[in-house]
């Protein structure tokens, strides 16, 4: 790597950064927000940050007939804010992104799902990623423009916006930037997030799983290992009831209550799968029986009516049960289930965060940040 | 200041997609029938072919279902509705 690198991309001569910014608007090439111009010289110092070659493909995106070249990749990087420095994070997100086992198409659901980054390891400090107060908050341009760069590349390069192929109802405001989080890389005794998902303290890796907007959960009245799962449990159970894979991020005090119990990650899924369910009377006042089979044939006859006995009868969020078919769609079940414990977030307050995932035609994925 | 900007768009791969050319008439024609799975729309998809049928003849060589809504049509679909030698495909959605 290194010499001149030729750009393959049209260009377009500007007399001034106002006048580029105005032009990435009308051609419609932001978020809605103000985006950096892309330069020729800021574009090479993302490539040379990455060590990579203008037309290398980081990935490929066959539902849309496009792929995802380390130039487009900088460029949106550089009209996002982000910094050259970034670039291997970038990378590694957008090979999870278009790996097929996110199935990218999903992006497009009416539901409107977007993936929750999950950065583990050394660049979580290198890189100065929030992941403390506010972690989810804006104001910090590793996250958020890290996060924005996804939004931005899926926008220009995989027509993920109203116009080209987007359905979602209602859209989701994670995508301008705080859907990237940093997990706390501090060593009081916590099985971090890089390591659970089969990698090494020293390795970096990144992690997308598709999700819509997060839930705050109250859990500080007892700062006891079952007590604070049970609020999280239970929140989870009254809250859309789909089966999937759950993030659920907690600040240190929350997740040093099950270290100094020595509770492992295993130990608190275990309690979780046990325990989250909810009564298929609860279900029915909701809506949720019969309503996402699509494979139930008989959906005509499914009564929504509270019967007698609905109240003692129970359906799990991640536990099978034979009344799995009233609840949740087949493709649903047919994928990863489980839970993600990422530490996170102020060390104030009384909340804990999960976020309901997306639940039928993705999987999470996670892929190892190389160094440039 | 002049200063040039690059597209940070990119287009389809293997270049501009174009539509089917339709048949003049589905009278006497081979119909293949998708249906993206989502719930009822092999209902809808039915009841179309009903009412074409009461205007044409022809027939229907396949009628299948996509796994997943989300997911794109295995190739095996493909290769199913090329061997039937269907003139046209209905697909359908549905809830």
């Amino acid at each position: 790597m290194g010499g001149t690198r030729v750009l393959s991309s049209e260009s377009f001569e500007v007399g001034s950064a106002y006048e580029a910014i105005e032009m990435c608007f009308e051609r419609g090439w932001t978020d809605g927000l103000p985006v950096v111009p892309p330069t020729e010289r800021a574009i090479g110092q993302f490539l040379e940050a990455a060590r990579l070659d203008p037309g290398h493909v980081v990935g490929t995106i066959p539902e849309r007939d496009r792929v995802i070249t380390a130039e487009k990749l900088a460029i949106n990087a550089v009209m996002a804010g982000a910094r050259p420095e970034y670039m291997p994070v970038l990378v590694a997100a957008v090979e999870a992104l278009t790996d097929p086992a996110f199935q990218f198409n999903h992006l497009a659901s009416f539901g409107s799902p977007w993936p929750l980054m999950i950065v583990s390891g050394p660049a979580v400090r290198e890189l100065g990623l929030n992941y403390g107060t506010w972690a989810m908050g804006p104001g910090c341009r590793a996250n958020a423009t890290i996060g924005r760069t996804l939004s931005l590349l899926v926008s220009n390069c995989a027509l993920g916006h109203p116009g080209g192929i987007q359905r979602g109802t209602y859209g989701h405001p994670g995508r301008f930037n705080s859907m990237c989080i940093g997990e706390n890389p501090e060593d009081f005794g916590w099985q971090p997030h890089n390591v659970e998902m089969g990698f090494d303290r020293e390795t970096t890796t990144v992690t997308l799983l598709s999700t819509y907007p997060w839930i705050q959960q109250p859990t500080c009245v007892q700062m006891e290992p079952e007590r604070i799962l049970a609020a999280i449990g239970g929140s989870i159970a009254e809250g859309d009831f789909v089966r999937g894979v759950y993030p659920i991020i907690m600040g240190r005090p929350w997740a040093e209550v099950f270290v100094r119990a020595r509770w492992t990650k295993e130990r608190m899924a275990e309690w979780l799968i046990k325990h989250t369910r909810r009564s298929v009377a609860s279900l029915k006042a909701r809506g949720r029986w019969g309503v996402l089979t699509s494979q139930f044939d008989a959906f005509g006859a499914v009564t929504q009516e509270v019967l007698p006995g609905d109240e003692s009868r129970y359906v799990w969020v991640w536990k099978e049960s034979d009344l799995d078919p009233y609840v949740f769609d087949i493709a649903a079940t047919q994928r990863k289930k489980g839970i993600h414990f990422v530490v996170a977030g102020g060390d104030g307050g009384t909340r804990t965060c999960w976020l309901t995932p997306y639940q039928f035609s993705t999987n999470p994925v996670t892929k190892p940040v190389r160094a440039a | 200041m002049m200063e040039r900007i690059f597209d940070p768009t990119s287009g389809p791969v293997t270049g501009k997609l174009i539509m089917a050319r339709r048949p003049g008439t589905l009278a006497g024609t081979k119909l293949a029938v998708l249906w993206n799975g989502r719930p009822h729309g092999d209902k809808i998809l039915r009841r179309v072919l009903d009412l074409l049928g009461e205007r044409y003849d022809f027939q229907v060589t396949e009628f299948l279902k996509k796994p997943y809504i989300g997911n794109v049509a295995p190739k095996e679909y493909f290769d199913r509705i090329f061997a039937s030698q269907a003139n046209a495909v209905l697909v359908g959605i549905g809830d």
